[in-house]
């Protein structure tokens, strides 16, 4: 790794620690309760962003589906895949911490809420996605089946977004075309949630795709020991 | 303090998960570099051994 991309990695690193040790203590010192859900709405700063990654992720891993299919360069690939896979982690995150959530606020772990069946959904196609992916032996098709998967499966995240605006539904509306329907400290707290989890989905982004990276390197490895069957090798 | 396991058990999900993949990850980068150094030694012992 170069000095200057060394330093910039260590920089990263550093400003997603401090982002997040301030959302902590935005969460856990600063903000005060909501006068309804009271502490448990807590529950919130950690969840809306986590979806954001959510979204994130799989918007990236679209825009390498739509890059990969135009250029057939295999680091496309490898950032879409790493992508996926950390949106499906945040997407997990969303609907565990919404359940537990749920259970004080709706008093149920889960309902068939548009909002919440549209995330299941969206939720089980990245896993099976990833997968699928597995499934597939020769690296290209590995690519281009993933790419296709990335590029279809994102049609469902607006859907996911939108599901509180365009049916009846019981999920809190944060944002309205009025702006943010919470109170300026709360906000404050959700945007330094939002900037810390942005910049924690950068730092596993770049660890992941460092990670296939090395596969490549290994698998390259791989085919020179067979091609040239040096001794102990398999 | 009403409801604070709630609160308790949403959060230790998340870091349980977050940390938990970070780990996954760390062991994969471990495990790749180890045999990508086995791999490397074995060539260069190889081509040692050759000339």
């Amino acid at each position: 790794m170069g000095k200057v991309k060394e330093n910039s990695w260590q920089l990263l690193i550093a400003m997603t620690a401090l982002s997040i040790t301030i959302s902590l203590y935005l969460i856990f010192l600063y903000v005060p309760s909501e006068r309804i859900m009271g502490i448990v709405q807590r529950i919130f700063y950690f969840h809306v962003p986590s979806a954001w990654v959510g979204f994130l992720a799989f918007f990236v891993a679209f825009l390498c589906g739509i890059r990969y299919l135009a250029r057939r360069e295999a680091r496309w690939d490898a950032v879409g895949n790493a992508s996926i896979e950390i949106g499906v982690l945040f997407s997990t995150i969303v609907l565990v911490s919404g359940s537990i959530w749920a259970r004080p606020v709706w008093n149920t772990w889960w309902t068939w809420d548009p909002r919440l069946t549209t995330t299941l959904v969206m939720w089980l196609y990245y896993v099976a996605s990833l997968l699928l992916r597995q499934m597939v032996e020769d690296k290209e098709r590995k690519a281009r089946f993933s790419a296709v998967l990335s590029i279809v499966g994102f049609i469902n995240v607006p859907v996911v977004f939108l599901a509180i605006r365009l049916w009846r539904t019981i999920h809190p509306v944060l944002f309205t075309t009025e702006g943010a329907a919470i109170e300026p400290s709360m906000l404050l707290t959700l945007l330094s949630s939002l900037l810390s989890f942005t910049l924690l989905y950068f730092c596993l982004l770049l660890i992941r795709v460092g990670l296939a990276s090395l596969e490549d390197e290994l698998n390259n490895l791989k085919l020179l020991s067979t091609l040239h069957r040096p001794e102990g090798v398999e | 303090m009403k409801n604070l396991g709630y609160l308790f058990a949403a959060y230790t999900f998340i870091w349980i998960a977050i940390l938990a993949y970070v780990y996954i990850l760390a062991q994969r980068q471990r495990n790749l570099e180890r045999e990508i150094k086995t791999l490397r030694q074995i060539w260069e012992r190889k081509i040692n051994g050759s000339e």
